[in-house]
Parts: structure tokens; C-alpha cells; sequence
């Protein structure tokens, strides 16, 4: 038999699924060890170090057609675990393993551990007036922590949530804010700060104090740059990518905390389809998904398929290394079946969720 | 656990369990976290008893603490592959232990990683079997936590 410390070190390198539906049932002392929230962590740590990251696939037009991506020897691999959207659910935002979704049919909102049975119902939102239920919120865990929070803006205001505490929203010292800040997801660092970029600055909130902490100025003129810029977190820092030239070519920019200043750091573009796909692409829309390392990865919708105007379109994932500046099609999740699909940076946990009926 | 021995350069002494003295240079056995506090108490006299490494087991470490440095950086991967490539699954579970007990640098990641890519996906009665765990649940034990952690998407389609 192996000490207890060495049974945490190998189950910690497992992957989650197998964990949760054979390995607790090895013994009393297994369930026990899967179950505690420092091991969920270790092994949550340990799965994001995998490379490429753990995905999820989300399909607005057909959501049950939404699906998960494992990293298994540096490819995605397709599990076989059940969406949790269904017709009129909605992804808004995924944090270590944990999906915040939005049900339009019962107007309510929601967290969801996929592979543990549990969820977590949202208390009603402050107000429900001019929502998109989409841009205005962010899920995130507090680092080392089981908690998790809530960041949610509206009309002027700005709200936190912490799940299972308080059950009730909290307004944001110093949180009363100009109307413009309905334009951005904020982007959280993963430490202290969440990021909200607004059509005039970008505002820091800490996440611990659930206080504003300060501002940076924007990378751009607002006013000289439509359409409007993507904001992604580049593995440090702060990234914004702006469209030039008619969306052909961008400019990414990356934030300086010290200086407070944004510095050009690369201009990408103009995409060769033809060598990454096989033929030209006639795109109706592109957008910029999130960094992998050196890569950064987007979709572009194309409806090329399309021989009625009812027909569905297509999503296609690229992934552009900026370094080596070549443009891959990403294999696995480059033709998802017709929808509108978005990809998320999600790695399954066993991180579970305080109950509604505790 | 430390004994005099006869003096020579600075190297440090490990003892193992089965009776075999290996001499380490102090970088070396800096690495082994358990033995750290005794290496600065000790001097060129003393041997270190491992109570729970044998002959071979130290002699894995010492080619890892020494081997891994010396790859490129490139080449640890490849290093760490060929290190773990030939051993038995008993000779992994014995040298996790040791591993493990000395708190080596590295090499406890390492080694569990290897030893979870041998059990994961595997049945239950086979990681039993393979780690020599017995079942202390009762069937109804059993059915019981497999119903509170039966999936709350079960599939079936709402459409």
C-alpha cells in the first residue's frame, strides 16, 4: 500500500472524468481524498498545465449540439460528457471548470459543475431592464479559494456576487459609473484585478475587495476606430486587438501596468486561407476567441455552404502563431458542423458548488 | 539516523536499507529535501540512514539529479521519458516511495504522472488489483454514492 500523501500526488495527474466515475470507487479512502477541495484544486491545476488547454465548443443555434475538448498528448480529444445547455440556454462565462449559462425560457441564470451533479440557481439580478445577458457578466474564482464570484454590470451601476454567500448582489464601492460601460467583457487576470474596458478607459476591479481600484487609458482613439476592438488576456497581460483596414489586417496591443501605457506589439494579417484551408473563404464574420500561447485563435463564420438564404452557416477555427506568423487551421475544432459555434478555454473540475437546498 | 564514518572529501554519505553507502556531492543530496537539515549539521564523517530507500531506488535519483541538468533544455522531455521507460510497475510504486520519502526535487511529478498514465482510464477492479487496495464498500455503500453522483445531465434531449 502507498502512503496516503503519495496516493494524492498520482490521482492528481488523472484525468477529471475518470476520476469522478471509476476512481472514487476504488475505496472509502479515494472517495474521500476526490472529494476535498484541496485535491480538486491540485488536480485542476494540473490539468490546465496541459497543452493545448482543455475547450468547450458552444453551439448558439443548436446548444445540445455543444460539446466538450479534453487535451490528451497535446490534442484535443472529444469527451463524451453531456452538455448542460439546452434550447434556450446560453453560455455566458466559464471559469476552472465551473460554466455560468443563462436559461431565456425561465429567465433565470445559473452555475454548473458539468461532471459533479451539482448547480447553483443566481438570486435575481438587481434589474432585468436592457439586458444582453451576455457582455454584462463575468464568472470568477477567487485564486486558491472555493469561492466564487460574480461580476455584473448595469445602468450605471456595478454589482458583485459571491455563490452560496450572502445570496444577494452587492453594489460596488465606487462603483457608479458612466453609461458606457455595456461594450466589453471584462477580462479577469487570474489574480487580483479583473479588467473592464469601457469606451473610455479600462477599469480595474479587485476582485478580493470587490472595489474599484483604478483605471488605464484606452490603446486607441475610440472615436477613430470602428469596428470596435477585442480585448483577451495574452498569458501576463492585457491584450487588445484592434481591426485595420477593413478587418483585413490587426493591430495588437498589450498593456503596461507600470508605465500605464499600451505599446504596440504586433500587426498581424492579411490571412492566407488559401494555403490553411485548401480555398478561399467568402467570411461573414471573424472574431478573435483567445491566446494559446504564441497562437491566437479565431473564428470566422463563412457561408460559403449556404444555396438558399436559410441555409445554416459554417464556423471555422484558425489558429495564427504571431511569432512564426503562420495561420493553421485548428484540425480538430476547425469544422464543427453547421451553427454559430464560439470556443471557450475550459478545463472540466471537480470543483464543486455550494448547494441551493443546503 | 546519522552514524561517523571514516573522512574523506566533501561528499555526503547515504546508507540505504539494504546496507549499500553511496557518496553524493552535496549539490546532489541538496536536492532530496527530507535530508537537507541533516546535511548542514554534518560533516565528512557522518552517513545519512534511508530507511525507506533501497540500493536501487537511490541509484534511479542520483541518475536523475545528475542526468536531468546535463539535457538541454530541449532534451528533458526525451531525458525524462528514457528515465522512466524500462521500469516495472513494482519498481514504480517502490520508487515513488522513496521519491516520495526523500521529497526529490522533480522526480515526485514525474513519477506520479508515470503512474497515473498507467492507471487512468483502467477499470476499477484493475487499479485495485494494481495498487493492492481492498474494497471497504458495501454494495449498498456503493449504489448509494453512485446515485449521489449520478450526472445531472442525463442526455436526454429536450427537443
Amino acid at each position: 500500500m502507498l502512503p496516503e500523501d503519495i496516493i494524492i500526488e498520482i490521482l492528481s495527474w488523472a484525468p477529471t472524468m475518470w476520476l469522478h466515475h471509476h476512481a472514487r470507487y476504488v475505496c472509502k479512502t479515494w472517495a474521500a481524498i476526490i472529494d476535498t477541495f484541496h485535491f480538486a484544486q491540485l488536480q485542476h491545476d494540473r490539468a490546465c498545465y496541459s497543452k493545448p488547454p482543455g475547450l468547450y465548443l458552444s453551439n448558439s443555434m443548436l446548444p445540445n449540439t455543444s460539446y466538450f475538448m479534453d487535451s490528451v498528448n497535446g490534442q484535443f480529444v472529444r469527451n463524451d460528457l453531456v452538455t448542460p445547455l439546452t434550447k434556450g440556454t446560453y453560455l455566458i462565462s466559464t471559469c476552472d471548470g465551473i460554466m455560468f449559462c443563462n436559461c431565456n425560457y425561465l429567465r433565470e441564470y445559473f452555475v454548473v459543475n458539468p461532471i459533479l451533479n451539482c448547480s447553483f440557481t443566481i438570486p435575481p439580478l438587481p434589474s432585468l431592464n436592457g439586458i444582453s445577458g451576455f457582455l454584462e457578466f463575468t464568472l470568477i474564482r477567487v485564486p486558491h479559494t472555493a469561492k466564487f464570484k460574480i461580476f455584473f454590470a448595469h445602468s450605471n451601476f456595478l454589482y458583485g456576487l459571491t455563490i452560496g454567500i450572502g445570496n444577494s448582489w452587492k453594489e460596488i464601492v465606487g462603483g457608479k459609473i458612466e453609461p458606457r460601460m455595456r461594450m466589453w467583457k471584462p477580462v479577469y487576470s487570474g489574480s487580483n484585478n479583473l479588467y473592464w474596458p469601457t469606451m473610455e478607459a479600462v477599469i480595474v476591479i479587485d476582485i478580493y475587495k470587490e472595489i474599484i481600484v483604478g483605471e488605464y487609458p484606452l490603446p486607441y482613439n475610440y472615436a477613430l476606430n470602428y469596428p470596435s476592438p477585442k480585448y483577451l488576456w495574452m498569458g501576463n497581460c492585457l491584450s487588445s486587438i484592434v481591426g485595420t483596414n477593413h478587418d483585413t489586417s490587426f493591430k495588437i496591443y498589450v498593456l503596461d501596468i507600470d508605465s500605464r501605457r499600451w505599446s504596440l506589439h504586433r500587426e498581424i494579417g492579411t490571412f492566407d486561407y488559401v494555403a490553411a484551408y485548401g480555398h478561399e473563404l467568402t467570411i461573414t464574420t471573424m472574431s478573435f476567441c483567445f491566446w494559446m500561447e504564441d497562437q491566437i485563435v479565431f473564428k470566422i463564420d463563412v457561408d460559403e455552404a449556404r444555396t438558399t438564404p436559410i441555409d445554416p452557416s459554417t464556423t471555422i477555427f484558425f489558429g495564427y502563431n504571431i511569432n512564426t506568423r503562420q495561420l493553421t487551421k485548428i484540425e480538430a475544432i476547425a469544422d464543427a458542423g453547421e451553427g454559430f459555434w464560439i470556443a471557450w478555454r475550459h478545463t472540466n473540475s471537480l470543483i464543486s458548488l455550494p448547494s441551493n437546498h443546503a | 539516523m546519522a552514524e561517523k564514518a571514516s573522512p574523506s572529501s566533501n561528499s555526503i554519505s547515504l546508507k540505504t536499507v539494504d546496507g549499500k553507502i553511496f557518496k553524493v556531492s552535496p549539490a546532489i543530496a541538496n536536492q532530496m529535501l527530507t535530508i537537507q537539515p541533516l546535511i548542514k549539521d554534518s560533516d565528512s564523517s557522518t552517513i545519512i540512514s534511508l530507511p525507506d530507500v533501497a540500493a536501487f531506488h537511490l541509484t534511479k535519483i542520483i541518475e536523475y539529479l545528475e542526468g536531468k541538468p546535463a539535457a538541454a533544455p530541449s532534451a528533458v522531455d526525451a531525458f525524462e521519458a528514457q528515465f522512466v521507460k524500462d521500469l516495472s510497475p513494482e519498481e514504480l510504486k517502490g520508487l515513488l516511495i522513496a521519491v516520495g520519502y526523500l521529497k526529490v526535487n522533480g522526480l515526485v511529478d514525474l513519477m506520479a504522472n508515470t503512474v497515473a498514465k498507467l492507471i487512468e482510464n483502467k477499470s476499477v477492479e484493475y487499479v485495485r488489483k494494481f495498487f493492492g487496495v481492498v474494497n471497504d464498500f458495501t454494495p449498498a455503500e456503493e449504489a448509494k454514492c453512485r446515485q449521489e453522483h449520478a450526472w445531472a445531465f442525463d442526455g436526454v434531449d429536450e427537443d
